[in-house]
């Protein structure tokens, strides 16, 4: 009864009165003359789920002063859960067949989910984040089970917007001997998609000239219908194959995933004007996203288990981004790819963002005072994110160009108010704190204003003070007297992943249009004026390293009609920038380090990299260079300490050709010191069919399949390993063919 | 008696004959993991069979003993074997007649252009007739290849027993006829004779206790022939403890048996390859 009492003093803009004022309503306009029964009893019910789920979910938020439910969610709860809700960013929903909208949200949990959370299947999961697909009343059962900490509304993130393979000296890596390309690693590609038929992800493998294969292994399109649609690589061949598409209907659109993927891992095979990748030999796995939150980490999880299913390492790289979320590295997304790289041979590399040049951010340290800024609306709408202590208590209030005041005091909402310049909204915490990082979040939105309008928004200190900090969150606007500090894209400030800065690496191109020159915006060497910037709003400096952003030369997907002054004269290739660019450059170099190391952790990596990140003339360590630039070499090197192939701490084994017929070609790597070693081949039974010492100082060595018995080894499976006097290399099974 | 040992002998020499013939390229065996069976128990032994007697897996040990096998066993055989090998099969054995079906499956295997597996199937019938002190038996297997490449094979083998009491002396002539296995493509790839005997020695000390010591000689007619062997103790009905040595390394292998449920483990250690573990369940009708 108390929690009850509780709710009805609430302010009028509270979550449960505008539910009960909605279901008031309906209740009002009676059984609706043109839309029958059935249909009314059923708007009934639903508009009672409601209340019943605004009753709980108020309930939970004031049972302590602790948010369990994403402002953005209960606003769309409060919306009455229609498909398009009144989220700033939308959120991810889908109308079911009986018209019930679901939206895809992220929960943050005290451990791993089973099958089901609150009732609701999990569709994802890694340790302490589970995605699942809930109506508005499930969402009550969903905060009900008592393993969820929080819920988060999955958001729409954006993909963020020659010479530098040799910038980065990865061109050295593959010429070295022996060297890396990236061969046995898979190059994970979550963007809008890829052009499969693209020759540069291809490969000739009969050896007639013809690029008949391809180095795309897995393609999930999450764009496609309700559930997206998966295909392998013979679904991938067989529609090269033919003439249409095939059963293959993902296509690149955009373009921005085939420039991606190109820089990572394309081999520069279509053109003879080269822009190879900087791992033109690695494996491909992409990944056409919806760029909802949710939908990006499943894609992760997906590239991750296909790479564990064919036990490859496995590089994942995000050039995508926004600025919803705390900035800290707490969100669910960003705490779920913490999780998913915590397995040796994984790594997530993500784009820091293309707004090192905007005004989206502000700040301000209050001590019972208050900072006014103005949040300049670029369209119809602007939306902006403001997190401050959670001991702290302050206001937020907001003015419309013609005067119209809107307030949200600590802890409470303005609800939607109508004023002559647009509906404005602000939740000041209404929920209580974050449990993830234990701040207060403000979400302030502004709809149907006109596009320049510029809104006056004060925060003020009610006791406590401290340091708040904002985003803009839409892509467009701005904030008048706001800075482009800690505009590091999520989840790129999260701990798990290595972010990624860009310089600029050149500033002129051929093209089309004949030769174009941007000297004017873009000096070789130096930071891209459009790199977002760090520290994260917790204080640690990223970028991680930046690579080369501009301009960057790459596969051009077939559906995009690309302007004829960025399109190359071969017309396969096509110029962009961006830290979007500058990412996969760093995804390739992981994919070089894991050809060489597979085991390495992501901790590892992200050290291998930093450490030997170039800090010439134009670096500044901080929080707008990172560490430095890429120096793809010096991390190979690094590795084994001052040369390649690094020094392993056991053999390794691989077998060139499996299956292997007439002969099986093995190549192998001691560690420093080795004394003697042996390759030993056993049948699968674990009886010992051949061995033979091996040469010092060498790295391959031959069996002929002529068995310790003098006779030919028959068809079927062995099992080889090096033998020495530091230990064994890992089993690699091999298949004799007849 | 006479008879019996006649037999023995015809059968050896056969073997003997049809191994020396022209073109023999065995090496490993084309299906060597038919050999794992349907029981963990060999394995424990040191995959000593030609004379252990394990009446659930006698159709993959030595079929003979199916003249002897008195009442009706299912049992089902795990194995995981080195680098990620999985092997599975289930079997019978009544009287006079048994059969086993496995599959072998190798997991993904990474290689340079994206990966492979190895899938295999195998189906073993045999049968066995009692001559006095001696046993006889005819087995059939066949193979199917499934991946990376479609093949098919099979083999007949002969085996025979000889139950001196406490000892026991047996021998099998594997693939004593064989088409080979034969690709999809028509390559095809031999599926070689292969003779082991054994002998078994049963005591019984102290009374409750009994001890059972079981010696092979596999691959006899190669260059590559080796002595495998182990010791059981079986204490009681309940519990047995097995040690041996199968050519590379230790074995180790225990039963515990409820009533006529028993439930076998054995493990193979390799010093370069690491451990390998079987695991099966025995029902007794």
């Amino acid at each position: 009864m108390a929690q009850c009492a509780a709710l009805r003093q609430r302010p009028a803009g509270g979550i449960g009165a505008r539910l009960a004022r909605r279901a008031a309503v309906a209740e009002r306009q009676g059984p609706g003359l043109d839309r029958g029964w059935g249909r009314d009893v059923w708007r009934g019910l639903r508009c009672a789920a409601m209340v019943v789920a605004a009753l709980c979910l108020a309930s939970a938020a004031l049972a302590a002063d602790v948010a369990r439910l994403d402002p953005a969610l209960a606003a769309w709860v409060s919306s009455g859960g229609s498909p398009r809700g009144a989220a700033p960013e939308g959120l991810q929903t889908t109308v079911s067949p009986t018209g019930e909208a679901r939206a895809k949200v992220l929960a943050t949990v005290r451990e791993a989910p089973g099958l089901t959370l609150g009732g609701v299947p999990v569709s994802f999961a890694t340790a302490s984040v589970a995605v699942v697909s809930v109506t508005a009343g499930e969402l009550a059962g969903l905060l009900a089970d008592e393993r969820v900490t929080y819920v988060e509304a999955s958001w729409r993130a954006s993909p963020s917007l020659d010479v530098s393979v040799e910038t980065v000296r990865a061109d050295r890596v593959h010429e070295a001997v022996p060297g890396a390309q990236g061969e046995g690693v898979i190059v994970g590609i979550v963007d809008s998609g890829i052009d499969y038929r693209h020759l540069d992800f291809r490969t000739d493998q009969d050896g007639d000239g013809f690029e008949e294969s391809t180095r795309v292994l897995a393609l999930w399109d999450q764009t496609w219908g309700l559930f997206g649609a998966s295909y392998d690589r013979a679904d991938i061949e067989a529609a090269l194959a033919e003439p249409g598409d095939g059963t293959v209907k993902q296509v690149d659109r955009d373009g921005h995933g085939t420039h991606v993927a190109g820089i990572a891992a394309g081999d520069g095979s279509s053109s003879s004007a080269g822009f190879e990748g900087v791992a033109p030999s690695a494996w491909i796995i992409a990944v056409k996203t919806t760029f909802f939150t949710a939908d990006i980490l499943e894609a992760v999880g997906f590239i991750f288990q296909e790479a564990e299913r064919r036990a490859m390492p496995a590089v994942v790289n995000l050039s995508l981004g926004g600025h919803a979320g705390p900035h800290d590295g707490t969100s669910a997304l960003e705490r779920g790819l913490e999780e998913l790289v915590r397995k040796p041979g994984r790594a997530i590399v993500v784009a820091a963002g293309n707004e090192g040049n905007l005004p989206i951010h502000i700040s301000g340290t209050l001590d019972r005072g208050a900072k006014t800024f103005e949040l300049q609306a670029g369209a119809r709408e602007a939306s902006m994110e403001l997190w401050y202590p959670g001991d702290s208590t302050f206001s937020v209030s907001m003015s419309s160009p013609s005067g119209a005041l809107v307030v949200a005091p600590a802890g409470g909402t303005s609800g939607y108010v109508p004023t002559p310049d647009g509906t404005a909204y602000i939740d000041n915490a209404s929920l209580g704190r974050n449990p993830n990082n234990g701040d207060r979040e403000v979400v302030v939105r502004i709809t149907e204003t006109a596009a320049g309008a510029r809104w006056r928004i004060t925060v003020r200190d009610e006791g406590g003070g401290g340091r708040f900090d904002g985003w803009v969150t839409t892509l467009t606007g701005t904030i008048v007297g706001g800075d482009a500090v800690s505009t590091i894209d999520e989840p790129g400030n999260s701990r798990g992943v290595v972010t990624v800065g860009s310089f600029d690496s050149k500033a002129s191109w051929p093209s089309t249009a004949g030769d174009q020159d941007d000297a004017g915006n873009v000096a070789p060497g130096a930071l891209s004026a459009f790199s977002s910037r760090g520290p994260t709003r917790d204080g640690r400096i990223k970028p991680d390293l930046t690579a080369p952003g501009a301009w960057i030369c790459s596969s051009l997907s077939a559906w995009v009609q690309a302007p004829a002054d960025e399109r190359h004269p071969d017309g396969v290739h096509v110029v962009r920038r961006g830290t979007s660019m500058a990412a996969p450059h760093v995804t390739g170099t992981v994919a070089l380090l894991l050809e060489l190391e597979p085991a390495l952790s992501a901790d590892e990596i992200r050290d291998t990299l930093i450490e030997s990140a170039r800090r010439d003339a134009d670096v500044s360590v901080g929080p707008q260079w990172g560490y430095g630039k890429l120096d793809a070499w010096s991390a190979a090197q690094s590795l084994g300490g001052g040369g390649l192939p690094p020094p392993a701490v056991r053999p390794t084994l691989r077998i060139v050709d499996n299956p292997a017929r007439g002969r099986a070609q093995f190549s192998y790597v001691l560690p420093p010191g080795t004394r003697s070693a042996w390759l030993r081949v056993y049948d699968v039974a674990g009886a010992l069919v051949y061995e033979v010492a091996l040469r010092a100082g060498a790295t391959d060595e031959i069996w002929d399949l002529s068995t310790r018995r003098g006779v030919q080894a028959t068809a079927g499976l062995y099992l080889c390993v090096v033998a020495s006097d530091r230990g064994a290399s890992s089993i690699a099974p091999l298949v004799v063919a007849p | 008696m006479r008879r019996a040992g006649a037999l023995l002998t015809w059968l050896c020499a056969a073997a003997l004959l049809a191994s020396a013939a022209p073109g023999v390229t065995a090496a490993g065996g084309v299906a060597a993991w038919l050999d794992f069976g349907v029981s963990a128990r060999s394995l424990g032994v040191g995959g000593a069979q030609a004379a252990y007697r394990d009446d659930a897996a006698s159709a993959s040990l030595n079929p003979a003993w199916l003249a002897w096998v008195s009442d009706v066993h299912l049992a089902s055989l795990g194995v995981l074997q080195f680098g990620g090998v999985r092997y599975g099969a289930v079997g019978f054995a009544a009287p006079h007649v048994g059969m086993i079906a496995a599959m072998l499956d190798s997991g993904w295997i990474p290689t340079g252009d994206g990966g492979l597996r190895y899938l295999a199937l195998g189906l073993e019938a045999a049968g066995a007739v009692p001559i006095g002190p001696v046993a006889i038996a005819g087995r059939g297997r066949l193979v199917r290849h499934g991946q990376p490449a479609e093949a098919f094979g099979g083999a007949v083998d002969v085996a025979a027993l000889i139950d001196l009491g406490p000892v026991c002396v047996g021998a099998i002539c594997d693939a004593l006829w064989s088409p080979g296995v034969v690709f999809g493509g028509g390559a095809h790839t031999p599926w070689d004779p292969a003779v082991c005997v054994g002998l078994s020695w049963t005591l019984a000390w102290p009374e409750e206790v009994i001890w059972i010591a079981t010696v092979d000689v596999d691959d006899l007619i190669s260059v590559a022939w080796r002595v495998v062997g182990g010791v059981e103790v079986r204490f009681g009905e309940a519990t047995a403890a097995r040690v041996g040595w199968d050519g590379e390394g230790i074995t180790l292998g225990a039963t515990v048996r409820v009533s006529e449920i028993g439930i076998d483990w054995a493990c193979a250690v390799r010093s370069d390859l690491g451990t390998s573990h079987r695991v099966s369940l025995e029902v007794q009708f």
